[in-house]
């Protein structure tokens, strides 16, 4: 492009641009510390409007009082004195995507962290929204597969549900939600990570993580880490599920991880606290159940006039020494489809996932299940119901009736079976296989601690030779009569092959 | 009622009129403050109590920048 040319086009554009005169309102900053600043004027302010101080740095109107209105800051680094000029820009809050922001680590304004270039907008998405309303929703019927066996089988999760993960720290609660990412791989799910509150090493290792698996190429994330300022970690979750309505509205299946919201719960009583706004319970903000549930209930399914697409939630909850009946937990319990209970003393004893199926729920519950593992699972639960009621007599075994001992057997296998490596995700048809031969008696004879060497030997046996039984699963959704019968061949020629497993 | 007029120069008196007549009309009182603001550029900026309506040319060369 010749200089004249581009300089006429530059002319061209400039006089092109009609500035008219603005209208706003105006005020001075009056007190300021802590992230946050008192300004008074400023009459014409919208509740959670954006505002610029100095013409520079950017502000949210949170506080908004008879004769002043506080204001948290976005940026924390910006050199903000008392008597600076503050103006309303007429915006609220929203945050730019495009289908380039997919496979990127972005801070909740939409700013990249990663190191790349800047990602270009199609699209501005308000952060504030208000939920698709009944008549938009579908039911949740399609399942969203975690590859998790003890999930996938006993605590299914469908595409549109909130499912919590709730339990101590250390227990593998970030383990299951990253697993479930790690699955999604052909399951044409979009998935967005939202990190709020996180060390910033644990999020490189993560994104690390996803790029080996090649899970970066359908994963956004999300970052507010430990050591960005309240109001960011307070945004955090409302951008994820603003990026993940873009492609809601396109009528694909999201997946949105907030890992974890007691963090976020504590960066909004930090802001709540020194904007002097009223402490409830445990110093919390009397509107701290609001901040959850107005973001969770925009996880949704929608009906085909509105797209068919769907928002899946996967909130995580931190609790301190199990109890699970404290403030926030019981908040958001009482928001979610259900919850999936990790408890330390199951992942010190071994079992990993440590998940508790006696006090996990998922309330959409096997109407997200296909029909192939229903048919398998049923029988899987009530196994195991058996065997945790009589777990307690497991150190009699040797002075038990035979049907109790047959019991605890049976029970101490399918308990084993369910063990799975965080990272190792299992296709629907290879975890009813599996469960298949366990819960119909093909582990039996095998012993105890070999159950987890025979699920990983059958299953390569299985997509090595029998790979014909998995796709007829896969293609009928179900176990059919012949494909059963093959099954139990395969079982058994199997356990044939290795009779050193044997009791 | 504050008002502040802030411009590049000072205001010529018919200026001064103009405004006068304007405010008494719509907000019923004539007094206001002159204020030089070489930032402005050029154009003027009048704050009414906490509404500011911007009519200069660094309001305007601030929308195209964000344009």
């Amino acid at each position: 492009m010749s200089t004249s040319s581009f300089f006429d086009q530059l002319k061209e554009r400039i006089q092109a641009i009609k500035p008219i005169s603005t209208v706003k309102s105006v005020g001075h900053i009056t007190a300021f510390g802590d992230g946050i600043a008192f300004v008074d004027g400023l009459d014409e302010v919208m509740s959670g409007e954006l505002v610029l101080i100095n013409h520079s740095a950017f502000a949210l109107a949170l506080n908004l009082n008879k004769a002043s209105v506080g204001l948290v800051l976005l940026d924390p680094s910006t050199k903000i004195k008392a008597g600076d000029m503050v103006e309303t820009t007429g915006r609220l809050l929203s945050i730019g995507v495009s289908d380039e922001i997919i496979g990127r680590v972005v801070n909740p304004l939409g700013e990249v962290l990663d190191g790349k270039s800047q990602i270009s907008v199609s699209k501005y998405q308000s952060l504030e929204k208000i939920a698709p309303g009944v008549i938009t929703r579908k039911s949740v019927t399609v399942p969203l597969q975690t590859g998790i066996k003890a999930i996938d089988a006993m605590i299914p999760i469908g595409r549109g549900q909130r499912e919590l993960i709730i339990g101590d720290r250390g227990t593998g609660k970030s383990s299951i939600a990253l697993g479930t990412i790690l699955n999604q791989k052909s399951e044409n799910v979009i998935c967005v990570y939202v990190a709020i509150g996180q060390k910033r090493a644990f999020l490189a290792q993560t994104h690390a993580l996803l790029e080996k698996a090649g899970a970066m190429n359908y994963t956004v994330i999300v970052s507010a880490s430990a050591s960005d300022p309240a109001s960011m970690q307070f945004l955090a979750p409302y951008s994820g599920v603003s990026i993940a309505e873009y492609f809601l509205e396109q009528g694909k299946d999201v997946l949105v991880i907030y890992d974890d919201l007691s963090k976020h719960a504590v960066a909004y009583r930090e802001i709540s606290l020194l904007l002097h706004r009223p402490s409830g319970r445990e110093a919390y903000p009397g509107d701290v159940f609001y901040l959850h549930s107005r973001l969770l209930e925009r996880a949704c399914r929608l009906n085909e006039d509105f797209g068919g697409g769907s928002i899946t939630a996967l909130p995580i909850i931190e609790t301190q020494a199990g109890d699970v009946s404290a403030y926030i937990p019981t908040n958001v319990i009482s928001i979610t489809d259900g919850q999936i209970y990790l408890e330390a003393d199951l992942f010190n004893a071994g079992t990993k996932p440590a998940i508790n199926v006696g006090l996990s729920v998922s309330r959409v519950g096997s109407a997200a299940q296909l029909k192939a593992m229903k048919q398998v699972a049923g029988k899987m639960r009530l196994d195991l119901a058996q065997y945790r009621e009589l777990a307690a007599f497991a150190q009699f075994s040797s002075d038990l009736d035979p049907k109790t001992k047959a019991s605890l057997d049976r029970g101490a296998r399918v308990a084993a079976i369910l063990n799975q490596v965080w990272d190792a995700p299992l296709s629907v048809e290879e975890q009813v296989v599996v469960i298949f031969g366990a819960t119909n008696g093909y582990v039996d004879a095998v012993k105890v601690e070999l159950a987890s060497l025979w699920e990983k030997s059958f299953l390569e046996y299985m997509r090595l030779q029998k790979q014909s039984i998995l796709d007829s699963i896969k293609k009928e959704q179900k176990i059919t009569d012949e494909t059963e019968k093959a099954l139990r061949l395969a079982l058994q020629s199997f356990n044939d092959l290795h009779h050193e497993w044997t009791i | 009622m504050h008002i502040v007029v802030e411009s590049v120069i000072a205001l010529s008196s018919n200026q001064k009129k103009k405004l006068a007549d304007l405010f008494e009309k719509k907000y019923g009182s004539r007094e206001f403050k002159e204020k030089i603001e070489p930032t402005l550029l050029g154009g003027i900026r009048v704050t009414v109590g906490s509404t500011q309506y911007d009519s200069s040319l660094f309001g305007s060369l601030t929308q195209m920048r964000n344009a």
